[in-house]
């Protein structure tokens, strides 16, 4: 083969997987204009909750943003959030599974007890360990293991996608003595 | 045309940097798609809530209006006629009235439908990039005063034997927008994965669910 076709061969390659590149970023975006956002102002404090639709496994992920006295400060860019959490925010969150599902009764939190599985009962789950804070960690992770029927989860925060993930398996595997290979992430701060 | 052998030391040098640098740039330019993705299970993210700093009430933090929803059903908006609704399919059924559709029995009032197959609505897919089975079907159900819900009947079939990833792209997409203007539902019925997005005015209708006849 000649050098110049080698070249010739090696900048089409170039151009080719640049185009592809592009694609699948617009395809990402879905073609929608940006908006502009001040991204430099702190965030409010959020809490995110999982919920489980126990009858069909489907997962929500509830934020539940609380507004910043006048006298907070932010740190690192995000106000801090309140120590106690009234029951009524939980409560809430789990709404956001009851009105989409066929029987309310079926949504619980994620985080379950040992046993969920023959007592698929909102008293075995926990709402305080089924939410994270956005002042502490950036994601919310759960993991589960497949009881046949239903999903036996566990649910826990972190800094990174892959250490909530980590943190919920481990939770998991330790506190229903399974491999917990079902997993998922979200961010607790919603989109901008 | 000259062959890299019958270059002179120098120039072969060079040419073997260029297309060293053409490599690391061919390299560098393909968008990370192999990396692994920790997370195997899908999460629906709800419109958030915004609480007051005691706690006591909270309101919803985004505005939505109907055009959110009709963005995703290609225009359609409840309240729409029979007629209206069956326009707006790429290829209408024939003789499509309030007075010609069936009886929808699940409901006690006079609710009236017609359906179309999935494949043949490519611009009600929401979004989904799936595959549904070619028995999947939606449904559009009828009050007097127009369209109160949109139905998704997925049904697995052999060339596409699970129809939950598109069940979770399309309920996905219904979840994010505001319950006040449309809540979308989902459900088993026996093989079949129901989405239901319902108009949030439709009162006690909302709570109706189909099941499937046994024959």
């Amino acid at each position: 083969m000649t050098a110049r076709r080698i070249v010739l061969l090696l900048a089409l390659l170039l151009t080719g997987s640049v185009a592809w590149g592009a694609a699948v970023t617009s395809t990402d975006e879905g073609n929608v204009p940006s908006v502009v956002t001040d991204t430099t102002r702190p965030r409010q404090c959020v809490f995110a909750y999982l919920v489980v639709d126990s009858g069909n496994n489907d997962m929500f992920v509830s934020r539940q943003q609380v507004a910043s006295g006048p006298d907070e400060t932010a740190n690192r860019g995000r106000f801090p959030c309140p120590t106690q959490v009234p029951t009524r925010v939980a409560t809430r969150a789990l709404e956001s599974c009851s009105i989409r599902t066929a029987d309310q009764k079926l949504c619980v939190y994620g985080d379950m007890a040992r046993g969920f599985e023959a007592r698929p009962d909102i008293r075995q789950t926990a709402e305080n360990t089924s939410r994270c804070a956005s002042d502490l960690a950036n994601y919310i992770g759960i993991a589960c293991w497949d009881a046949g029927e239903r999903n036996v989860c566990n649910v826990a925060c972190g800094g990174t996608e892959q250490e909530a993930i980590d943190l919920a398996r481990g939770r998991c595997e330790v506190k229903q003595q399974k491999r917990c290979p079902i997993t998922g992430a979200m961010e607790i701060l919603p989109p901008q | 045309m000259p062959t890299i052998a019958a270059l002179p030391w120098r120039r072969r040098r060079s040419f073997i940097l260029a297309v060293l640098a053409l490599l690391v740039a061919v390299g560098c330019a393909r968008p990370a798609t192999a990396q692994s993705n920790p997370a195997n299970k899908p999460i629906f993210a709800v419109p958030p809530a915004v609480w007051d700093r005691k706690m006591v009430s909270a309101r919803p933090l985004l505005t939505q209006t109907v055009s959110d929803f009709a963005a995703i059903v290609d225009g359609i908006v409840f309240g729409m006629g029979p007629a209206e609704v069956n326009a707006r399919m790429p290829v209408p059924t024939q003789g499509v009235t309030w007075t010609a559709l069936p009886q929808a029995t699940e409901f006690t009032d006079d609710v009236r439908y017609f359906w179309v197959k999935f494949d043949d609505a490519p611009n009600m897919r929401a979004g989904t990039s799936a595959c549904v089975g070619d028995e999947s079907y939606i449904v559009f159900m009828f009050k007097a005063r127009g369209l109160f819900r949109i139905s998704y009947r997925l049904m697995p079939s052999a060339v596409c034997p699970r129809t939950t990833d598109a069940m979770g792209q399309i309920f996905g997409r219904f979840v994010s927008i505001t319950a006040d203007i449309a809540l979308g539902v989902h459900y088993r019925a026996g093989p079949l994965d129901v989405v239901d997005i319902t108009d949030a005015t439709a009162g006690y209708l909302l709570a109706t669910r189909w099941q499937p006849r046994l024959e």
